[in-house]
């Protein structure tokens, strides 16, 4: 491997981070999908029963489940594909900009993604 | 249903007895027209503490002494301009939990009251978990309360009713007594005496200013309290 | 907001919703072995500098530890703190009135009687065929005429007690509406607190959505434009917290924020107590410790500001004195003198009012000053100068103690009786309950002037907007020493004097109070016309008022029923009174009324 700044690279150990990260960001959806379900179960029937604090925990589930919850397992998700992008190809990652990553990402996603040929990142 | 201009009318009804706000009313709202101040009163009421201690046998000795208040009234309002002396005097814990104190003095104490004549207003027994409680209270004829408790802890109170406030400059120290080192660590005067316990007051006599609680007049204070309520 | 009606309430499934509260507890503990990972696998494992070391490396380990570290407070700050707790305190809030709504409403079934109104305005009337028997067949049921007194014909020819009951009609009539008003109000008030507490809940979850922090910037093309503010922002996070904690905007109970303050780490509280004092003080929920210290610090400061202003206006009048056209007209500064004296007058007023309750709590070394008869110091929990002025300043510690007593005083009550009278009998009570408490136990004594008392006792006591007005905060106070308290929970007496009783029974019925026993004293009447609708259990409800006590002249319709009367249902106990000669209202605490000074010790300390 070669690289202005790169010392050290085991990429065995940075696939093995990558996974865990996509591991994470795996359990967290799922874990987080299956206790919205309950919360939005229980929040309609107090709903229901008119109580002010069942239209207040759905929102509350849903802007967790989405924006916390979510915005965490899609941070794990976009660091292991940085990660994997730089084990992948081992480049010199400092003269490997945001802007090219960018346009790298929109051409291919780390093995096995589901969007492993396309950008999750549209933002990019 | 009453209307609301009677509720109205019921509620100043309300009001005025509870504020007796008549001319007669407003005469005996007051605390009382004491010719002793609050500064004048501490002596006395010590004196007529150490004579009861004295009476006590084999008495163990206090713990500690402080000097507290309570608001008095007028109108049924607190009056910022009156207060109401409570010394309180009280054992240790461990003598706290002695038949002495908690039986003896008791008994004692009523034999000693009730040959100075004074009156007993109150007085209690009642069980407390493992704990036998007592009350024993009584005022001389000036109207000091001495009121001798026993529960967790044994303590001894002398108040004495409504008072003018004082100055805090013009309080003088008082030595304790029941064995107490005047300024000492039991002795907790410090609210009065911030600068430490004076020490050409240290040695006031606290009977120097007073006459025996049982005369006809002790020190010079109204015959009684309540007449001036 | 809460639209529950009875019915809803008797059938929500409360435990449904401590269940989901679990759930989410649960659900923080997995995630947090996510985040774990984060840290123990990548961060110092598969990741560590042995395995990959570069500038794009600390890049990566410092970014995952961003948004782990931020998941981490997430899961505290929203996942557990707000929600989990806010489900499992809701659904035992819920529960506790549901219990007490299933007994009220079986009562008002068994006597015949009817709910009709809405949720918030429900009234309790005899049925129709309660009515027809009363009215119609003279043939009241038994229980209505064991309560008038009246016997109960035994059978259709039973003429002779027919005749007595039609004599007796309208006692048996208001003797029914005796009871249904009593249940009216204990009904009237179980939904009041759940709604109380529904509306609660509701609030923090919404609160929750506000304002939260940003998330870290996601690798790509913006990462380098936007990691630095973030990082900027977090460091002001905490204090941003503890703002809208304080300021209310968060919505969070007590114990929510006590959990809030046990997660942060012990730099962060200091750097709270030193750079926030006025946030940290008066927060319910927070230690009181903390708050002691931070409110010494504010009161200090804002004495000082006092003396500032005080001078300033002072200075400005010596000038309009000085010009003979300024008298009594608009000077050449532009103020007007009149309104400047009035200015100065008020605030001198509180700057002696604060300088005496500092006094009266420093000792003379500038440090918290002991009660020396109790050997307990004092701790300022709270205090302000708004209106007639607020203090809630505790003798001993009530985080620590077995025994807490909060004496609630009442009308013309203020920041000099606080430093003075207030604090004189609020010590009496400390110094009672010391005598009479067991060996090894301590009772903290608060005096709690957390409201703006009336001024005046016509009208303004004869009035219960002062007590509505108190209401939340006391509720909130005994959610707090509950929050704070270190090991099992002290037991609990809210005392209080005068129109201080109608503030605690108003507090009680309609927000709720957390508290083991209430007593009122010399009570102008607390609001509700029962012991049960105060929600702590008909036999922790005492009250006392001396025979010579013109308030018990206090018309039921003013404040509520007198909490004395046999028929309201809780436990009295005597008072002296002092001379026949004096007004007795105010003489509970004196040498004359050792009897019930004993009593409200023996239930303070239990």
């Amino acid at each position: 491997m070669s690289g202005a700044d790169v010392f050290t690279m085991d990429p065995g150990e940075v696939h093995k981070s990558v996974e865990t990260l996509f591991d994470v960001e795996s359990e967290v959806e799922a874990q987080t999908g299956t206790l919205a379900e309950a919360t939005g179960s229980l929040a309609q029937g107090l709903t229901d029963s008119s109580a002010a604090l069942g239209p207040a925990l759905a929102e509350a589930a849903d802007w967790w489940k989405t924006l916390r919850a979510g915005g965490f397992a899609g941070l794990c998700g976009n660091t292991g594909e940085y990660l994997a992008v730089c084990a992948e190809e081992a480049v010199e990652v400092d003269d490997y900009n945001a802007g090219d990553f960018a346009s790298y990402a929109d051409h291919d996603r780390y093995p096995g993604r589901d969007n492993e040929h396309a950008s999750a990142r549209p933002d990019w | 249903m009453d209307s609301p201009t009677r509720r109205t009318a019921t509620a100043a009804l309300a009001a005025f007895a509870l504020t007796a706000c008549s001319a007669v009313g407003d005469a005996v709202n007051q605390p009382p027209e004491s010719e002793y101040t609050q500064a004048e009163a501490y002596a006395p009421m010590e004196a007529v503490a150490a004579e009861a201690i004295e009476s006590l046998a084999d008495f163990p000795g206090f713990e500690q002494r402080t000097w507290g208040e309570m608001p008095c009234s007028h109108n049924g309002i607190d009056d910022p301009d009156y207060t109401n002396i409570e010394i309180r005097y009280s054992f240790s814990a461990e003598v706290s939990g002695t038949d002495q104190v908690r039986e003896a003095y008791v008994e004692e104490l009523r034999e000693y009251w009730t040959a100075q004549g004074y009156e007993i207003t109150f007085e209690d027994e009642s069980a407390h978990n493992d704990r036998q409680d007592r009350d024993l209270a009584v005022r001389t004829a000036d109207g000091i309360t001495l009121w001798y408790s026993v529960a967790g802890r044994v303590t001894f109170m002398i108040q004495s009713g409504c008072v003018p406030v004082s100055d805090p400059s013009e309080i003088e120290y008082v030595p304790p007594t029941g064995g107490l080192e005047p300024g000492g660590e039991g002795d907790k005067l410090d609210r009065y005496f911030p600068d430490g316990i004076p020490t050409d007051q240290a040695a006031v006599d606290p009977f120097a200013n007073t006459r025996p609680v049982a005369g006809p007049e002790p020190f010079d204070s109204p015959g009684s309290y309540d007449n001036l309520l | 907001m809460s639209d529950m009606s009875w019915k809803d309430l008797r059938g929500l499934d409360c435990a449904a919703v401590r269940d989901v509260g679990e759930q989410w507890k649960h659900y923080v503990a997995k995630m947090a072995e996510q985040s774990e990972r984060l840290r123990t696998d990548v961060i110092d494992g598969h990741l560590s500098a042995d395995n990959y070391e570069s500038d794009t490396a600390d890049l990566v380990r410092e970014q995952i530890d961003l948004f782990t570290g931020r998941f981490e407070d997430d899961l505290s700050d929203y996942a557990d703190i707000r929600v989990a707790t806010t489900l499992v305190d809701a659904a035992d809030a819920l529960e506790a009135e549901q219990k007490e709504l299933t007994e009220v409403v079986g009562l008002i079934e068994e006597h015949d009687f009817e709910i009709e109104g809405g949720p918030r305005e429900y009234e309790v009337n005899p049925t129709g065929h309660l009515h027809r028997a009363i009215w119609l067949h003279l043939d009241p049921p038994q229980w209505l005429c064991d309560r008038a007194g009246v016997d109960k014909p035994s059978a259709w020819y039973d003429v002779l007690d027919q005749a007595e009951v039609l004599a007796h009609l309208t006692c048996l009539y208001d003797s029914a509406n005796e009871l249904c008003g009593q249940y009216q109000d204990w009904l009237r008030a179980i939904m009041s607190r759940a709604h109380d507490a529904d509306d609660d809940a509701a609030a923090v979850l919404a609160a929750m959505r506000e304002h939260p922090p940003e998330l870290p910037p996601q690798f790509g093309a913006t990462y380098d434009d936007l990691i630095d503010d973030y990082k900027d922002r977090l460091s002001e996070e905490v204090a941003s917290e503890m703002e809208a904690i304080a300021n209310g905007e968060s919505d969070m109970s007590p114990e929510q924020v006590n959990e809030w303050w046990e997660s942060l780490s012990d730099a962060e509280r200091e750097a709270l107590i030193a750079e926030h004092p006025e946030w940290v003080g008066p927060t319910d929920g927070i230690p009181v410790e903390a708050r002691d210290t931070a409110n010494r610090e504010v009161l200090d400061d804002r004495i000082g500001d006092l003396d500032t202003r005080i001078a300033s206006i002072e200075a400005q009048l010596a000038t309009l004195n000085g010009d003979p056209n300024a008298a009594g007209m608009y000077g050449q500064s532009g103020a007007d003198p009149d309104e400047l004296r009035a200015e100065l007058e008020e605030l001198r007023a509180d700057r002696d009012g604060l300088a005496a309750l500092q006094d009266r709590i420093t000792d003379d070394n500038g440090d918290p000053a002991v009660y020396g008869q109790t050997d307990q110091q004092y701790y300022l929990m709270d205090f302000g100068t708004e209106d007639s002025g607020q203090a809630v300043v505790a003798i001993g510690n009530p985080d620590t103690a077995e025994n807490v007593n909060a004496y609630v005083p009442g009308t013309t009550a203020d920041l000099q009786g606080a430093a003075g009278g207030l604090m004189n009998r609020t010590e009496t009570m400390a110094y009672d309950a010391w005598r009479r408490e067991d060996a090894g136990e301590e009772t903290a004594t608060v005096l709690w002037m957390g409201y703006d008392a009336p001024d005046t006792i016509f009208p303004e006591a004869t009035q219960t907007k002062w007590a509505e007005d108190a209401a939340d905060d006391l509720e909130s106070f005994t959610q707090g020493v509950r929050a704070t308290a270190e090991g099992d929970p002290s037991n609990l007496t809210l005392t209080g004097h005068s129109y201080g009783t109608t503030v605690i029974g108003e507090a009680a019925a309609t927000e709720g109070v957390d508290a083991d026993n209430v007593v009122f004293v010399a009570s102008p009447g607390v609001t509700v016309s029962t012991a049960d609708a105060l929600g702590v259990g008909d036999e922790h409800v005492y009250a006392t008022t001396n025979s010579l006590d013109p308030i018990a002249l206090t018309p039921d319709f003013l404040l509520g029923e007198n909490p004395n009367e046999e028929a309201f249902g809780g436990s009295t106990f005597h008072s002296d009174h002092g001379s026949w000669f004096t007004n007795n209202h105010s003489t509970y605490w004196d040498e004359t009324n050792m009897a019930g000074r004993n009593s409200m010790a023996e239930i303070v300390t239990g």
